[in-house]
């Protein structure tokens, strides 16, 4: 995975697309776009968006009173509706084969929607995609002394259809943080992460070293220590070899 | 109760025992006639022309099931970082080939100028394990 700074000095042509550096500039793009979500009924809600709103709430205020408020009154929006601004850093999962699950991370706050995540260079055929094989113009050549899958590489950027985990049905999803404010702080961590998984050429294993101890690692750089799985991530705990 | 949460734990341990073994019969299984990010590339270069609108590339790749992610619209255009007044949006094609525990995906990008015009095809694979 290139951090920005070398995708900028890597002089590749446009044909090396989705990089981070993209990816990173188009959100401060749609920052400066103003293209924020719109802030919607309370009452509108589902009965779990009520529920992370209001903890989101708690955590924007510094106590519950405001929110038990909006419980005393119902269904009633409050009187001024509050324009909470979180960060939600979530791990989901998409089904691989035999019940084992590829994990990846999700943040998301008022203005983007980011995704983190690990994988093999190649696959069992020992093919890659020389050009590119992860988002990164300068993901390490794939090199057969690694084995068949090659090296964990990495990828970041914004997530949205045509994405490589994109997808509106996860076989598992679970919330691992909401905190006030935007994801800046651990985007940043979790690019870093992973930028650093990549540069270390960590040779992927499918069931000792992969996708799901990337996810693990990168959400313990970002300070989130001792998340478990909901479902079955084999190599979750398996600790990487990280600078 | 406590009886099916042994038997779901007995099922896991199980599975994770058995995986290995699976693994090692799927790969040398292998699949036979994937696609390849050079066969897509050209069948895209040899259907599309550049300079084709955005709505047309977008009703292309619908028309021939070019992507997994549902269809593909304009809706999905997001500005390109580094390339004032460029847009581009994705599809995706996943399982073109599986081996063992991992499986491969050809993304793919179109890139369109202000006019949302068509100015760039590429292609790459990605893959997934767990």
């Amino acid at each position: 995975m290139t951090g920005l700074s070398e995708a900028s000095q890597s002089g590749q042509p446009a044909a090396d697309y989705a990089t981070n550096a993209q990816t990173l500039a188009t959100r401060q793009e749609a920052l400066s776009a103003g293209t924020r979500k719109q802030p919607v009924n309370f009452s509108d809600l589902s009965p779990v968006e009520q529920g992370k709103t209001l903890r989101a709430l708690d955590l924007a205020t510094g106590d519950t009173v405001t929110s038990n408020q909006i419980v005393a009154d119902g269904d009633a929006p409050p009187a001024v509706e509050p324009e909470v601004h979180t960060c939600t850093v979530e791990v989901r999962y998409t089904p691989v084969a035999l019940g084992a699950n590829h994990a990846f991370i999700v943040t998301t706050d008022a203005d983007s929607q980011m995704y983190y995540r690990g994988g093999p260079a190649a696959n069992s055929e020992g093919l890659n995609s020389p050009s590119g094989s992860s988002s990164g113009s300068s993901a390490p050549e794939f090199d057969p002394n690694q084995g068949i899958y090659g090296s964990i590489v990495t990828e970041y950027g914004e997530y949205r259809p045509g994405t490589i985990d994109w997808t509106t049905e996860p076989s598992g999803q679970q919330t691992v943080d909401v905190s006030p404010g935007n994801c800046d702080a651990v985007d940043h961590d979790l690019a870093q992460a992973m930028d650093d998984i990549e540069a270390a050429e960590i040779n992927y294993m499918p069931l000792h070293q992969n996708s799901n101890s990337t996810v693990r690692e990168g959400l313990e750089r970002a300070g989130f220590d001792d998340v478990e799985p909901v479902v079955w991530a084999p190599a979750w705990n398996t600790q990487l070899r990280t600078p | 109760m406590g009886a099916g949460m042994e038997h779901s734990a007995a099922h896991a341990m199980i599975l994770r025992f058995l995986a290995p073994v699976c693994l090692v019969f799927a790969s040398a299984c292998g699949q036979a006639e994937a696609m390849t990010s050079d066969q897509l590339e050209s069948r895209l270069n040899a259907d599309l022309s550049l300079g084709m609108a955005a709505d047309e590339v977008a009703k292309y790749l619908n028309e021939n099931e070019l992507s997994s992610d549902g269809a593909v619209t304009t809706d999905q255009l997001r500005p390109v970082g580094d390339r004032p007044g460029h847009s581009d949006f994705l599809a995706i094609l996943r399982n073109v080939r599986k081996g063992g525990l991992v499986s491969t995906a050809l993304q793919m990008r179109f890139v369109f100028d202000e006019q949302e015009e068509l100015t760039e095809i590429s292609v790459r694979e990605i893959h997934t394990g767990p």
